[in-house]
């Protein structure tokens, strides 16, 4: 595939790199201080023009706390075969969030017999508008076709998608 | 792995956009650079002793206690990890964390995730992460303009 055309926006220089889908099948929320939310990838898809491959099936969840960063870590295989780690730290803010509003967090009650609800599904963004962006660090094989993720700068833009939950995350090297 | 594809996912459609729009500029000064090889790599530490930060944001860099702390690889490309301490004209403080890529051809390109607190006008920072653009210059001070990533 060809590489598609170099932008700039305010001197930075930046293109598309690939996309990925992760689909999600299951989060669980530990409401410690800074609350940690586990959150499984089962799967995904990987397209675009300097990265072809899937998602390793629970090969790495999201493991995001503090009502800080996601920080997600799991694995991709490329179409040649070569397995690539991702570290993918990342933000999602509500449109219109108040950011003095930061620390007025309640965990949700109980279920009425005691126990700790874990059914939270997050929601599509038409239904929340989310501003949802990453900054994935990559490690991959080197001495392969892919060993300029292990240089690179990335950020990503993350589109959150039900039936079937997944969000599809398109990611641009800065150059 | 087919069940986990979705050849709509795959519309040039959904390839949404991204941007960039400038925040801050930052100027760091640096101590001596001390080395040790490690089992890791090349470890590189200099001292952050001063430095002035402007645009979105006006001040100064705290110059006692922060500091680059970043990882020389075999492969010639400094692995950057750098924390930073910034007072505002009002006395207000932020901290900035700057994690990236240095290398051989001049490239170097970080991450900063930014700190405030949440009863300061900086407190439109919280969440957000910028693209930090940096040069080095002659003097071995080095600038970074800060993108917020749209």
């Amino acid at each position: 595939m060809d590489l598609p055309p170099v932008r700039d926006m305010a001197g930075v220089s930046y293109r598309w790199a690939f996309s990925v889908s992760v689909f999600f099948a299951e989060r669980i929320a530990i409401e410690s201080p800074f609350r940690r939310t586990f959150v499984p990838a089962v799967g995904g898809d990987i397209w675009g023009p300097r990265l072809q491959g899937s998602v390793v099936p629970y090969g790495g969840a999201d493991f995001g706390g503090g009502g800080g960063p996601l920080d997600a870590q799991y694995m991709f295989q490329a179409a040649d075969g070569a397995y690539i780690y991702i570290n993918n730290r990342a933000y999602m803010r509500r449109v219109g969030w108040d950011p003095s509003s930061a620390l007025d967090r309640n965990p949700p009650p109980l279920n009425a017999d005691g126990t700790i609800e874990q059914d939270f599904i997050a929601p599509p963004d038409s239904e929340v508008p989310l501003r949802m962006r990453t900054s994935p660090f990559f490690d991959a094989p080197k001495n392969s076709p892919h060993d300029w993720m292990n240089r690179t700068l990335f950020f990503g833009h993350g589109l959150r998608r039900t039936d079937p939950d997944r969000t599809i995350f398109t990611y641009y090297e800065v150059l | 792995m087919d069940e986990f594809v979705i050849l709509a996912d795959r519309s040039p459609d959904l390839v949404a956009d991204i941007g960039f729009e400038p925040a801050f500029e930052l100027t760091l000064h640096y101590g001596r650079t001390q080395t040790e090889q490690t089992p890791r790599g090349k470890r590189i530490f200099r001292p952050i002793t001063g430095g002035t930060i402007s645009g979105k944001i006006e001040g100064t860099v705290y110059p006692r206690g922060a500091g680059e702390y970043s990882i020389g690889r075999d492969d010639g490309v400094t692995d950057i990890s750098e924390h930073v301490l910034v007072r505002d004209t009002r006395g207000e403080w932020l901290y900035i964390r700057n994690m990236g890529y240095e290398r051989a051809d001049g490239y170097y390109r970080v991450t900063s995730w930014v700190d405030a607190d949440v009863r300061s006008q900086h407190n439109w920072v919280l969440g957000l992460f910028f693209l930090g653009v940096a040069i080095e210059h002659d003097d071995g001070k080095v600038t970074l303009r800060y993108y917020e990533v749209l």
